[in-house]
């Protein structure tokens, strides 16, 4: 999809967007909504995904030897074109990776941004897959070992200023992927900061590591 | 007022004295001072900090181009600078004052009301709501006096509300009821 196509979504308000390029009238324009969103001037045939995600599910180990632990189970879950900016996703991520399934949930209950909703739904989406798809026992029994946003479609507008100014609107879509394991999440899934003691210490190790370079 | 205003012209005309002086290089050291050893008192014409190999232009270049970047500054640079939490506003932090509620169990924020409790309430009120609008007295009108809800199985209470209104609510009483809410506070 190429970036310099047009919306033209009357709904807007105070803003009218211009054509930057003749394109065929879309189905939104004409008022139906079946594409996936109000600003996709497109409607593909079979759901837009991004493929390689979903795979992680499809892998098959080989069978336990003796004496090997039970690997957990790994759920990876995504969610395609969510219209909403990656960047802003990000901080959602970053905040829900290392945390239990069950504190990820309550987190973004009181997160008070679009994106906590629509996270809250994937993470409940992924929680509902571990138990029907993936033989989890216990559905509080997961954690989120991923969680990131990647960028979708960035459609841009216009917007008119007065006389022959023109500001430029990015609509933004996002996908966003979670991976739940089941178990205890570890004790530190960022590493944690140093204490004084041990930061004193590098401080010397890297002092005593110098070299005197060309000498006896 | 007239010795400030003579004053202030003094001072003025001290201050225009000195400042031409020093335009004119012909200022001396008034009054005992320090004096650091092999300096020049011999006011020289202002030399420019640049080195001796520096030419016309590039002095020219570091006297008006002062506050510029010197490199490009990398991504990772970049990205530190914009996404530290204590600048930018969609910081995520998760949030430690979630506490859970002790009559119903959902998670509701320190300083606020349960909100599972609050939609339990706001439903019992629309439908209190609802009965005061089927209500032939109340439903174009403001009676002058009290209202007060009866539900189906407190009917036979009627005789104590004698001095208001009864608005029957066509339902049982909910069993969370507070007893402070069904005596007045002004009844005798």
């Amino acid at each position: 999809m190429n970036g310099g196509t047009y919306i033209a979504h009357s709904g807007f308000l105070k803003r009218f967007v211009l054509m930057l390029r003749p394109t065929a009238v879309s189905a939104h324009v004409l008022g139906f909504h079946s594409s996936p969103s109000q600003y996709l001037d497109f409607e593909p045939d079979k759901p837009y995904t991004t493929k390689k995600w979903p795979k992680y599910n499809e892998i098959v180990y080989p069978p336990k030897k003796d004496g090997e632990l039970t690997r957990p189970a790994e759920i990876c879950h995504q969610r395609t074109l969510i219209k909403y900016s990656q960047e802003k996703m990000w901080y959602i991520g970053m905040m829900l990776r290392g945390l239990t399934i069950d504190e990820g949930i309550k987190q973004m209950t009181f997160y008070k941004r679009k994106g906590g909703a629509i996270v809250k739904e994937i993470l409940l989406e992924a929680q509902k897959m571990a138990i029907e798809e993936h033989n989890v026992e216990y559905k509080s029994n997961l954690w989120i070992a991923d969680a990131f946003p990647t960028r979708g479609y960035i459609i841009k507008g216009l917007r008119k200023h007065r006389g022959p100014r023109f500001g430029v609107i990015h609509y933004r879509y996002c996908h966003f992927f979670v991976r739940l394991i089941e178990g205890h999440p570890p004790k530190h899934y960022m590493a944690p900061e140093e204490t004084g003691n041990e930061k004193m210490t590098e401080y010397i190790e890297n002092l005593r590591k110098r070299k005197i370079w060309h000498g006896l | 007022m007239a010795a400030s205003m003579v004053c202030r012209v003094r001072a003025a005309f001290l201050r225009f004295e000195s400042d031409l002086l020093k335009i004119l290089g012909l200022n001396r050291f008034n009054g005992p001072c320090l004096a650091p050893t092999g300096v020049n008192l011999q006011q020289q014409p202002h030399q420019r900090d640049s080195s001796p190999g520096v030419g016309f232009l590039e002095s020219l270049k570091e006297s008006v181009l002062w506050a510029v970047p010197r490199s490009r500054r990398s991504l990772e640079r970049r990205h530190t600078r914009r996404f530290q939490h204590h600048k930018h506003f969609e910081h995520a932090k998760p949030k430690k004052n979630i506490i859970a509620c002790l009559d119903c169990g959902h998670w509701h924020e320190r300083n606020t009301l349960c909100g599972n409790c609050y939609e339990k309430v706001r439903q019992e009120t629309q439908e209190m709501i609802a009965a005061m609008k089927e209500d032939e007295k109340v439903k174009f009108n403001h009676p002058d006096t009290e209202l007060t809800f009866l539900y189906q199985d407190e009917l036979k209470l009627k005789d104590q509300f004698v001095g208001t209104h009864i608005v029957e609510v066509k339902k049982k009483r909910p069993q969370w009821w507070s007893k402070n809410l069904l005596t007045s506070a002004n009844k005798r």
